[in-house]
């Protein structure tokens, strides 16, 4: 009996509540056809190219498409390209593309995004390269704060972009390295440079201390001074005492390195650049050769925007000590020789201060006329009788001036004229001795009484004839 | 005004090398009338036969060098012989190592007149002093130069010449080496004449050595070297010349000297030179000391330590903003800005005449140069008009060759750098350096 009623319960089970059932096949699904465009680019697929020319291809094959799907899906494609999308995606990609082109920009998966940003800086619908610029601004201020790999990756793009397409150096302004690197070019030639500009550097590079310092608060003229001029000392001890100048000590030497221009993006290198210069200033150059892209620049690391903290710090701490201000700090070096600059410095900055103000009395027309006229009774007074008579006479441009030479030749005795003229012929001047003179008192005599035509002696105390005035001697005695 | 091309060219150029000219100094003589006037005065009184004594005292730069120099020229043109030295650590007036001696001999060294203003004339005065008395003996006796009969005579006269020196401190040994020049010059012995001018000179170390070489038993020493320049001055106005003028500056170095007791003895041989001179012991001699106001007027180690010196030589309560230029002491000041502002107008024609062109400088450009130098940090202390004279002739060049540069355009300019003052901003020597305490 029992056997029978679990017979009949399976036989109920078997046939009332589970059957067999036939596996039924799933309703076909409509294939939609591929616009012409699109499909002419999927064709574009067999060729064999890169994935970078392949994009470039079919990018400037769908340019202009348009499209007005309606797709909802999200797409997640990591280095989306029109490849690596379904035809639904590429559809909604277009769709949303037509839209965005027009101003209109609907959330819209990550992968649309970059797709639309590789399309750009690849010049895929891009009239000129400084619209391509805009556009990719637009795009990372419409999805930048919601997406952060956007303005991550966008970053460096944008200055990759106006490099590869050489767009002018102004729109680099704002860009940290580049402004860094300014900076940093100030600090190399501090000797050129007004305070100002200086200041003005060093505060971009090292911002932290002089915003937090309350002296720097009270006192910013005063430090900005001191940090000027420490800045340039210690830039001339590095200069004259070491190889690497301040930038260099600071903030390391200029190296270059290799890069790959729109890394980690679908970068075709449309231009076709092989060599290559952009240079965006003397600290930062970017160069192609052969293809390969290196940046020759000087690197920002972190702890040279320290050790210019830990300077300013301690000029805040020792001006601090001079300047008997209430909240002393600790220095953050002690390295002697900048120390030593930074007391010197602001001590005579506290001399200078002390010191008052010189005041120019203005001069006194008033006397000149009588100082005039004492200095021209002085200098008669001091005037002998022979220089007055020269100063009186008009002044003879050479000493051949006939009459003063034939006057003085004149006053010239019997032998002081014969020595002269033994002199001037080489003549043996023994008669002298012979005759009772005395070459010496002969030799000052003659000295006398040519002075006022020479103004020197002409006769050393050799008995020779002074060689410069010899030819002027001969001409007097032949006139 | 004309004056004479070639002393506005060694004006010119002594002036751009930043030393005294040694002519034309009457040219760019600004302000110090009455110092000058003053010393001028002395000059006539020592012509006349006396003495005078006077202390220079400034600061550096205050134009000692430059009135001693004006001085020095003018004496000479009147016929006068200058001797000047300067004091230094190894020169004194007196020492135990013979520096006082030292000072003598480079007073004699230095022994200039008009035709050898450079020193080394002590020679030609000695033969001129013989000429002249030969001259005049042939002339009274009527008798040629080379007549035998004439050297008799002249020794007859020299010796009433010198007779009158045997009254003096060792006159008699510097008659004796007078005749003793004159017979080696009759007798054509240069040799002889060398040594006697060794002996004036203060070069023999001994009296043995005198002896031997000279047969004198005397030398000039470090305690009566001074006997013997009032003994020069006496025998050069026989000798023909109007006088003699003594220069001595550097006075600090005796300041400087670090044992009081020395000092003390050179203050003595300044109060014996003040006495001498005031009192009628030396004649047709004048004596100029140089030295600063702290040399002058330190009471611890200044002239002014000296009691009687300072007695005799500081001023009296009346003075006061008057200058006493009949005092012992002439005090120079700074040129004024005013004086200044002439002096560079002097240059500026002096140098316009020059280089033959059209005075460019306006007296406007010249106040602006004045102020611009006077405006310098540290000029009220620093600046000196050997600074103010470089830099307005390096305008004046740079001007003279570019016309169309203007003057304030100029002193703003890289191209022109100031005149350093080479004393103050030169390292300071071991032994000239000072502290206070």
């Amino acid at each position: 009996m029992q056997d029978k009623k679990i017979i009949r319960a399976a036989d109920w089970w078997d046939h009332a509540i589970f059957r067999d059932e036939s596996i039924k096949k799933p309703p076909r699904a409509k294939k939609e056809k591929l616009p012409a465009p699109l499909a002419k680019a999927r064709k574009l697929e067999n060729g064999g190219d890169s994935r970078a020319s392949l994009f470039l291809k079919q990018g400037r094959l769908l340019a202009d498409y348009e499209d007005d799907y309606c797709y909802h899906g999200d797409s997640v494609r990591y280095y989306p390209t029109y490849q690596s999308l379904s035809n639904d995606e590429l559809r909604g990609y277009f769709a949303w593309r037509t839209k965005a082109r027009q101003g209109v920009f609907c959330p819209t998966s990550i992968s649309f995004i970059f797709l639309y940003i590789y399309e750009l800086i690849n010049q895929i619908g891009v009239k000129e390269p400084l619209s391509g610029y805009e556009k990719l601004l637009e795009i990372n201020y419409k999805y930048g704060s919601g997406e952060r790999y956007i303005s991550y990756y966008l970053e460096q793009w944008l200055m990759d972009y106006i490099v590869y397409y050489d767009l002018d150096k102004s729109l680099l302004a704002d860009k940290a390295q580049v402004s860094e690197g300014q900076c940093v070019s100030v600090l190399e030639n501090l000797a050129d440079r007004e305070q100002d500009e200086v200041i003005e550097s060093v505060k971009q590079l090292a911002p932290k201390w002089l915003r937090r310092s309350k002296f720097y608060a009270n006192h910013y003229e005063d430090m900005n001074e001191v940090i000027y001029i420490v800045l340039q000392r210690m830039a001339k001890h590095y200069d004259k005492t070491c190889k690497k100048n301040f930038a260099g000590q600071f903030f390391g030497s200029m190296y270059s390195s290799h890069i790959h221009i729109f890394s980690a993006a679908i970068f075709a290198n449309p231009l076709e650049r092989r060599n290559y210069e952009y240079k965006i200033d003397d600290q930062y150059i970017y160069r192609c050769a052969n293809g390969i892209w290196t940046v020759n620049r000087r690197p920002f690391l972190p702890r040279s925007v320290r050790k210019l903290e830990d300077l300013l710090k301690t000029i805040d701490s020792i001006m601090r000590t001079e300047y008997a201000y209430g909240h002393p700090i600790l220095a953050a070096t002690s390295v002697k020789w900048i120390t030593r600059i930074i007391t010197e410095e602001t001590r005579a900055l506290l001399a200078r201060k002390a010191a008052p103000a010189k005041i120019v009395p203005a001069i006194d027309l008033s006397q000149l006329a009588r100082i005039r006229e004492d200095a021209e009774i002085t200098r008669d007074k001091l005037i002998v009788e022979e220089e007055s008579d020269a100063r009186d006479a008009e002044p003879p441009e050479k000493p051949e001036d006939e009459a003063s030479s034939g006057q003085a030749l004149s006053s010239l005795a019997a032998p002081e004229l014969r020595l002269l003229q033994c002199l001037l012929e080489g003549k043996d001047i023994g008669w002298i001795q012979k005759e009772g003179h005395m070459l010496s008192v002969l030799v000052d005599a003659v000295n006398e009484k040519l002075y006022d035509i020479f103004g020197d002696s002409v006769i050393d105390d050799k008995a020779a004839l002074v060689e410069d005035y010899i030819e002027d001697l001969k001409e007097m005695m032949l006139s | 005004m004309t004056i004479p091309r070639r002393i506005a060219q060694t004006l010119v150029n002594s002036l751009k090398g930043g030393v005294v000219p040694r002519i034309g100094l009457p040219y760019i003589t600004v302000g110090r009338k009455p110092e000058i006037d003053a010393l001028l005065h002395d000059v006539d009184i020592i012509a006349d036969g006396g003495a005078s004594f006077r202390f220079i005292v400034g600061k550096y730069g205050s134009g000692k060098s430059f009135l001693l120099q004006t001085i020095r020229n003018y004496v000479m043109a009147k016929n006068f012989v200058v001797m000047d030295a300067d004091l230094s650590p190894e020169r004194r007036l007196q020492g135990t190592r013979g520096q006082g001696l030292a000072t003598y001999k480079e007073l004699v060294r230095n022994m200039s007149t008009k035709t050898r203003p450079e020193g080394g004339a002590l020679p030609l005065i000695l033969d001129r002093w013989i000429s002249n008395v030969q001259t005049e003996t042939a002339a009274e006796a009527n008798l040629a130069i080379t007549d035998a009969a004439l050297p008799p005579l002249v020794e007859k006269r020299i010796a009433c010449v010198i007779a009158s020196l045997n009254e003096m401190v060792h006159g008699f040994d510097f008659a004796r080496l007078l005749t003793l020049y004159y017979k080696a010059h009759m007798a054509g012995d240069d040799e002889l004449k060398a040594k006697v001018l060794k002996w004036f000179r203060g070069e023999y170390a001994t009296k043995t050595e005198a002896r031997m070489e000279l047969g004198v038993n005397i030398v000039i020493t470090d305690d009566d070297w001074y006997e013997y320049l009032k003994l020069f001055a006496c025998f050069l106005k026989q000798a023909g010349y109007a006088g003699m003028l003594v220069l001595i500056d550097e006075l600090v170095n005796i300041y400087k000297i670090p044992h009081s007791i020395t000092r003390q003895y050179n203050y003595e041989k300044i109060l014996t030179m003040y006495n001498d001179t005031m009192q009628g012991k030396a004649s047709h001699m004048g004596i100029i000391l140089g030295s600063t106001p702290q040399a002058l007027e330190d009471p611890r180690r200044g002239i002014y330590s000296y009691e009687a010196l300072r007695s005799r030589l500081a001023e009296g309560r009346f003075a006061g903003e008057h200058k006493d230029l009949l005092s012992p002491v002439i005090r120079l000041k700074a040129l004024t800005r005013e004086e200044m502002l002439v002096l560079v107008e002097k240059l500026a024609n002096i140098h316009a005449e020059l280089y033959q062109y059209e005075q460019i400088v306006t007296q406007q450009d010249m106040v602006d140069f004045i102020e611009i130098e006077f405006g310098r940090i540290g000029s009220d202390e620093h600046i000196t008009p050997r600074e103010v004279i470089r830099d307005f002739i390096e305008v004046l060049d740079i001007l003279y060759q570019n016309p169309h540069v203007k003057v304030r355009e100029l002193l703003g300019s890289d191209s022109f750098t100031y005149a350093k003052n080479e004393v103050q901003e030169a390292p300071t020597e071991e032994k000239f350096a000072e502290f206070h305490l």
